[in-house]
């Protein structure tokens, strides 16, 4: 390396700087030690940097641009990246791809637990049955009115007309509503005392919250506790019949032979009764 | 994170910034802008950054560029005029040549360079970065560093060496 090299060189070597101990410079830096001019000249060099660099050091920023940039940053709030935009922004196609499965995951599970959360018929029926007969707190307000009914028992799909058996339509033997809340749904109850004899209350929900509501429109009878039910389903509404009286009369509510000497004036009346045959 | 909160970052390099940016531009005001421009960058941008160990060099890097498009910005109107009142202000403040050189001769030493040496050089004497950090703050290969540096030095001198005559 001759004298011209070595100054090119050490023109940019900073004695216990950031490029201390850095090879490129060594051959040159041995070149000071057998080359006094040089080292002189380095010598030289050295003293106006320090004091250049000295110089620079003496700068100060004003201090209230500090304070401008600190205060443009609280009030502007630069858009600080949500942690899913931050994840997501940085993530390849397989990260998509994995976040895909991740949400799929989560709405099956959702919708499982939704399912879930549904109650059974059975259990509605029972708690009505004990409900109808042992609470004391049978009806809210005494009515005969079916239209009266209606609005006590507070059904959300109240404008829908209901689905009563023949020998109870129009409010035939109404004596009485009822509304209340199980599981979180409205429960409209309407008491009956038909003219086939005996004691009917009728309760009426929404079908959507039973994982097994009675599967149509024709009843269904079973007996709960002691205490024949009859259960349909029909415009979304899942209905339940419960006698106090335990017998085969229930279902002569269902008869059109009972309608007061009257023909059935409903083809889904004729229907019920030709499937209860 | 803490480490690389904004005011961290802030407080960590807005001298040696202000530095870099006074030694490129032309007035205190025009620095100012400069550094405010570079932190706007790393709060909307800084995030992307991967290796955090390389935040200086990162913002030293922005606000070179930063400078550039100011610039480019400059030449496309060149009737506005850039102040410089703050270019009277540090000659008036020039020492005694056998004194330490006080930092407002040298940065106007330093404007006075021309522009492709003026950021290599400022960067050498804030004494931040070694040349291979330079070279990649600069975006020019190390050699290309190394040649502007021993170029400068000696036009700095003679700048100086005219500013340091009676």
């Amino acid at each position: 390396m001759n004298r011209d090299e070595a100054r090119m060189i050490l023109q940019a070597y900073r004695p216990g700087g950031r490029d201390e101990g850095d090879p490129y410079f060594a051959e040159a830096l041995a070149c000071l030690k057998s080359d006094p001019e040089l080292a002189a000249w380095f010598a030289e060099q050295q003293s106006l940097d320090v004091r250049i660099a000295g110089g620079l050091q003496q700068v100060r920023a004003p201090s209230r641009l500090k304070a401008e940039i600190l205060a443009q940053h609280k009030a502007a709030e630069p858009p600080v990246p949500h942690w899913w935009q931050a994840w997501f922004g940085r993530q390849s196609a397989t990260g998509w791809a994995f976040a895909v499965v991740i949400l799929a995951v989560l709405g099956v599970s959702l919708f499982w637990n939704h399912a879930g959360s549904r109650t059974s018929f059975q259990d509605y029926s029972a708690q009505m049955v004990n409900t109808a007969v042992n609470d004391p707190h049978h009806v809210d307000r005494g009515t005969s009115s079916l239209s009266d009914g209606l609005a006590g028992m507070s059904l959300p799909s109240g404008q829908n007309p209901l689905a009563l058996p023949p020998q109870l339509a129009g409010g035939k033997g109404l004596t009485g509503c009822r509304a209340f809340f199980w599981h979180g749904q409205n429960v409209g109850m309407l008491c009956f005392r038909p003219q086939t004899g005996g004691h009917v209350d009728l309760f009426v929900t929404s079908a959507v919250m039973f994982a097994d509501p009675p599967p149509g429109d024709q009843p269904a009878f079973t007996v709960y506790s002691g205490s024949m039910t009859a259960s349909w389903t029909q415009n979304g509404e899942a209905y339940l019949a419960v006698s106090h009286d335990g017998g085969e009369g229930l279902k002569e509510l269902w008869s059109p032979e009972k309608l007061s000497g009257k023909k059935a004036n409903s083809g889904r009346a004729v229907n019920l009764a030709l499937a209860l045959d | 994170m803490d480490a690389l909160t904004f005011e961290n970052v802030v407080n960590a390099h807005y001298e040696p910034l202000y530095r870099f940016a006074l030694s490129l531009s032309r007035s205190e005001a025009d620095a100012g802008d400069l550094v405010q421009q570079t932190f706007y960058r790393w709060a909307t941008k800084g995030d992307q950054l991967r290796d955090r160990s390389k935040v200086k060099s990162w913002l030293f890097t922005t606000l070179h560029r930063e400078f550039l498009a100011t610039r480019r910005q400059a030449d496309k109107f060149p009737g506005t005029e850039l102040s410089t009142e703050d270019g009277r202000e540090l000659a008036a403040q020039t020492p005694p040549p056998e004194r330490q050189l006080d930092g407002a001769t040298v940065v106007e030493a330093l404007r006075e360079l021309d522009e492709t040496f003026r950021a290599p050089m400022a960067l050498f004497y804030l004494e931040d970065h070694s040349y291979r950090e330079i070279a990649g703050i600069l975006e020019v290969p190390i050699g290309t560093v190394m040649s502007r540096i021993s170029r400068g030095k000696e036009l700095l001198r003679k700048q100086l060496v005219k500013k340091e005559a009676p």
